[in-house]
């Protein structure tokens, strides 16, 4: 066996293993997350050098290329660090036992579809990954959790659904077919197949409007789950998947329409979810907006159909996978001993948590797009990309452009908030004994933020050289100058430097605390406590937007919602006309029945005369039928 | 190649075995059930139920069609309270029988049937059949596996009727319709297209409707009763399409079907641990339709089949497919509070989980290699 097999079948089995031997449970599942990276490792490696296939059972195909390569080592690596932080996050989790092994499971099917040479080999392992989703998702503690269930699992059906649709389309026009043919968009049914393809890869990733079973999700799943699937897992997955669909099962940049449709569902993306963001007062939820809002990003650089808003958006979803998976992590390590996620119970960690902290900060630096971390090279990649519409005429790129940087503001804003409210401002009472969590707990997470730095530092010679323009090696994506991180990042350090200097020299001095007088009386601590969770809540009453958070509140916008009541209506309907009916009819054939009967029953009187006329009559009737 | 009677009929055979064997190992635990005439109802069903597949005789396979009905009336009728449920059953199929036997009767004045002797009944010697002839048929084979509009028996009957027998009308009763319609209709036989377009199209409506109804219903068992008639009537789209690919997608949904609805019914009887949840879980994904499960192979064979058909009727499907998903979720969380104590049946809603999970990936390695 080749790491092709090896590095989706050991996991499974060695997370069995691991299943059945409690003694070396933890050992066992640690032994497959290690293994899977160092075959994703390996496979990695050989994919920069050339592409491999390998065929099994006649009709199911593995290939690896140099984009499948890049995909499938931070699959792994994901698994493998968010396995690490579980086995201490999940101490006292009921199923964990359960837990783990699905995550190992996720983890190796995913490699599975990012191997998939031919369409029914993905249509296979997205299918399993769906069964997985829908068993991890019930292994939640929470009570109620039924409708978060039941609709993130219906949202993620019926878009899987299509998704299978949209292939075996495909597969009845042109056969079991690797999937880098490039084929054209000349007839209808080609255009409808890459809609349905794309929907599932939304749905996948978060796109809207399939977006909403991320926040529902993250109300009943621990925060290491939603780490793991929405925030980096899917994303890899959807992503990986829309791009290769576009660019290599098809080429959307034969179809204008379609790449406006891409672009657009990309911009609504961006704006709607980071304003449903700004005045969340819950982490968990804040952050799951922001893990849809983000994928607009991607969405949209890949939609520009340009070698650097293409490379963008790869880059971006990598980016975003690593940051929103911290940001996660470390709203996770706070929960861990505060045992609270509503931001406005929360505040003044900082001191406490010094590293969970910097890791934190640094992600919502990353996220928000700030110099030079690597959320800010991606997402100027992808206005190049946006930018760049303009020598090939497509004048609706200023809109893009706008909703694209307003976005990033916004983003700003509501982690500005966010970290405000968590780690800085006044400490509540109950949490000065506070500690900084265990190392096992901190090291995922200060792993990914240090990838920050490095990714946006050395955005250049690492990711991008090394990993996404290799991957995207047809479009010939050039160098260019705009934008020096080296020099930047030096630069900055230089200013953190004067302001530290600046500090020492003794210009600032230390402020004196007062105790704050209100009407005559002095505020208690309690009262005092100053959270950040009404911040921006008068962007709520700004005239046009107010309608919109009414609506987005009620779940006008979601499309879940549209689709229950529509179904729901017709579903009404065929009860109470089709089913009432066809009751009558019937009811009413046996009443009929019923009273043939009587009349028959009447007529048996057991009276000679009765039979008498009977026989006469019945003589009459044939006569007169051989007479006529 | 797939479609040769050497390869259907076992296959048939076998899609019975399992229910009869879960109803049979079940029936040794429940004290209620446990009786002389449940054990002779029991094969009398299964015994017409090999004749009908084996026999080659219309005539043999008329009358064994309603003993079947007979078996199954008894069989709702253990419990002797359900008598209005079980006449519902009778009179129903025996309405749809009539007609059917009008229908043969046609039958035979169109073949040119000079003398009605035992050898003239065989299917082989049936030429073409007239619309309606077929239509009158077809009754009986509607109110048989409960397709609108002569399903009004089966709701009530799964409402009251004791599990195993639900469960055995669910995985072989119902089926015999649609047997005998592959058996009648699809072979060497003409009968003008709009006869199949007709049926296809009231067959998925069928589908349509009942999946609504059971999106709309709140009791599980009753939920359960109108997703039967949904699914079957799947199932009959599937064959009167007359296209290779829909009809070895509906020969495996009949096996799929046969599985987990039953399947389904044994978990209100499980206990409510681990083994009878994953077990459960499995059973809705193949409902669902999802890989690599069983009910995904027939059911997208199914829609791809009408697809390339017309692409109205595939809407259709797709449209029964998402009421799948919809009344299966809705029931989902409503079955897994379910609290029952056999053990029995909790070993046979895993077994047959797995045996889905099985058999699906078969079918995708198998099937698809062949027919696509």
């Amino acid at each position: 066996m080749s790491s092709l097999e090896l590095v989706i079948i050991l996991p499974i089995v060695l997370g069995f293993l691991g299943y059945l031997i409690s003694f070396l449970r933890n050992e066992f599942y640690f032994l497959g997350a290690v293994l899977n990276f160092y075959y994703a490792l390996r496979i990695f490696l050989v994919s920069r050098k050339m592409d491999i296939t390998k065929r099994i059972f006649e009709i199911f195909n593995f290939t690896v290329d140099k984009l499948s390569g890049f995909i499938i080592l931070f699959i792994s690596l994901f698994t493998f660090l968010i396995l690490i932080y579980s086995v201490r996050y999940l101490k006292y989790y009921q199923k964990k036992k359960e837990y783990f092994y699905y995550l190992l499971l996720i983890g190796s099917i995913s490699c599975g579809i990012v191997l998939s040479g031919n369409i029914l080999t993905l249509i296979l392992f997205w299918g399993i990954l769906l069964a997985l989703i829908f068993g991890f998702f019930q292994l939640t503690t929470k009570n109620d959790s039924e409708y978060a269930f039941v609709k993130s699992i219906f949202i993620l059906g019926l878009s899987d659904f299509l998704l299978i649709l949209g292939f075996s389309l495909l597969f009845v026009s042109y056969g079991n077919i690797p999937l880098n043919l490039k084929i054209s968009f000349n007839n209808n049914l080609n255009i409808l197949s890459f809609i349905l393809i794309s929907i599932g890869c939304f749905a996948k990733a978060g796109a809207m409007p399939f977006h909403s079973w991320i926040p529902e999700i993250s109300k009943i799943m621990p925060a290491s789950t939603m780490a793991f699937i929405p925030a980096s897992l899917d994303k890899l997955l959807g992503i990986y998947l829309l791009i290769r669909t576009s660019y290599f099962l098809f080429d959307i940049n034969t179809n204008l329409v379609l790449k406006n449709y891409l672009m657009i569902i990309g911009s609504i993306t961006i704006l709607a979810a980071v304003l449903m963001a700004l005045i969340q007062k819950e982490a968990m939820k804040l952050l799951s907006f922001h893990a849809v809002s983000q994928v607009g990003y991607m969405v949209l650089g890949i939609g520009t159909g340009t070698p650097i808003g293409i490379a963008g958006g790869l880059f971006h979803m990598l980016n975003h996978a690593i940051y929103k998976a911290t940001l996660f992590l470390t709203t996770g390590q706070v929960e861990y001993w505060t045992k609270e996620t509503k931001i406005e119970k929360l505040g003044g960690l900082a001191p406490n948590m010094p590293i969970t902290f910097s890791s934190f900060l640094i992600s919502a630096l990353a996220i928000s797009g700030i110099p030079p971390l690597n959320g800010f090279f991606s997402k100027w990649m992808v206005y190049q990309g946006v930018l760049s519409l303009y020598k090939e005429n497509n004048y609706l790129f200023p809109l893009y452009l706008l909703s694209a940087m307003l976005g990033s503001i916004l983003t700003l804003a509501s982690f500005l908030k966010l970290t405000h409210s968590i780690f800085l401002g006044e400490r509540p009472k109950e949490y000065e004994k506070v500690k900084e969590v265990n190392f096992s707990l901190w090291f995922p997470s200060i792993f990914l933020a240090f990838l920050c730095v490095l990714f946006g530092i050395l955005a250049f010679p690492l990711p991008l050289k090394g990993l996404i323009y290799p991957a995207l090696s047809f479009l010939k994506v050039e160098p260019f100058g705009f934008w020096q991180p080296l020099l930047a990042f030096l630069l900055i350090i230089l200013g953190i430097i004067i302001g530290v200097v600046i500090y020492f020299l003794g210009t600032v001095k230390k402020v004196e605390i007062k105790e704050i007088f209100v009407g005559g009386e002095i505020l208690e601590e309690k009262e005092r406590h100053f959270s950040g969770d009404q911040f921006y809540s008068p962007v709520k009453e700004i005239p046009l937007l107010s309608k919109g958070y009414e609506f987005g509140e009620e779940g006008s916008f979601d499309f879940y919602n549209y689709f229950k009541a529509i179904f729901g209506v017709i579903s009404l309907l065929f009860k109470k006309i089709i089913d009432f009916i066809l009751e009558f009819i019937y009811q009413k054939i046996v009443y009929l029945a019923n009273i043939f009967g009587i009349l028959l029953k009447k007529i048996q009187s057991g009276n000679l005369v009765d039979y008498l006329v009977a026989i006469f009559l019945g003589i009459i009737i044939i006569f007169l039928i051989l007479i006529l | 190649m797939i479609l040769e009677k050497n390869f259907v009929n076992p296959y048939l055979l076998f899609t019975f075995a399992l229910p009869f064997l879960a109803t049979l190992i079940y029936s040794l635990k429940d004290k209620e059930i446990r009786n002389w005439e449940f054990y002779l109802f029991l094969f009398l069903l299964i015994f017409s139920s090999v004749v009908i597949i084996l026999a080659n005789n219309l005539l043999l396979i008329y009358i064994f069609f309603e003993i079947s009905t007979l078996a199954s009336w008894r069989l709702v009728l253990l419990k002797r309270e359900n008598e209005k449920a079980g006449s519902y059953l009778l009179y129903l199929n025996f309405s749809g029988a009539v007609l059917m036997l009008i229908g043969i009767l046609l039958l035979l004045l169109e073949n040119n049937f000079e003398k009605i002797t035992y050898e003239t009944f065989n299917l082989a010697n049936i030429s073409r059949i007239s619309f309606i002839a077929g239509i009158l048929i077809s009754c009986g084979i509607f109110a048989k596996s409960a397709i609108i509009p002569f399903y009004n028996w089966l709701p009530p009957v799964y409402a009251v009727s004791p599990i195993p027998v639900v469960a055995l009308l669910a995985g072989i009763g119902e089926n015999l319709g649609l047997i005998l319609f592959y058996k009648i209709f699809l072979s060497e036989i003409i009968i003008e297209n709009l006869f199949y377009n007709f049926i296809s199209l009231l067959a998925i409506f069928s589908s349509l409707i009942a999946g609504g109804i059971a999106y709309f219903e709140k009791e599980p068992r009753k939920i359960l009763a109108y997703s039967t008639i949904s699914q079957l009537s799947f199932i009959l789209f599937g064959l009167a399409l007359k296209e290779e690919k829909a009809i070895v997608g509906s020969l495996i949904l009949i096996l799929a079907h046969a599985l987990a609805k039953p399947g389904l019914f044994y978990k209100l009887k499980a206990q409510e641990n681990n083994v009878s949840n994953f077990g459960y879980s499995l059973l809705s994904l193949s409902l669902i339709g999802i890989p690599p499960f069983l009910g995904f192979s027939g059911k997208l064979l199914i829609i791809l089949g009408s697809l390339q058909r017309d692409l109205f009727l595939g809407i259709l499907a797709i449209f029964s497919s998402i009421f799948t998903l919809l009344y299966t979720l809705k029931f989902y969380p409503l079955l897994k509070k379910e609290k029952g104590e056999n053990i029995i049946s909790t070993s046979i809603v895993y077994i047959f989980g797995l045996l889905l999970l099985l058999l699906g990936i078969i079918a995708l390695i198998y099937f698809w290699g062949i027919i696509l």
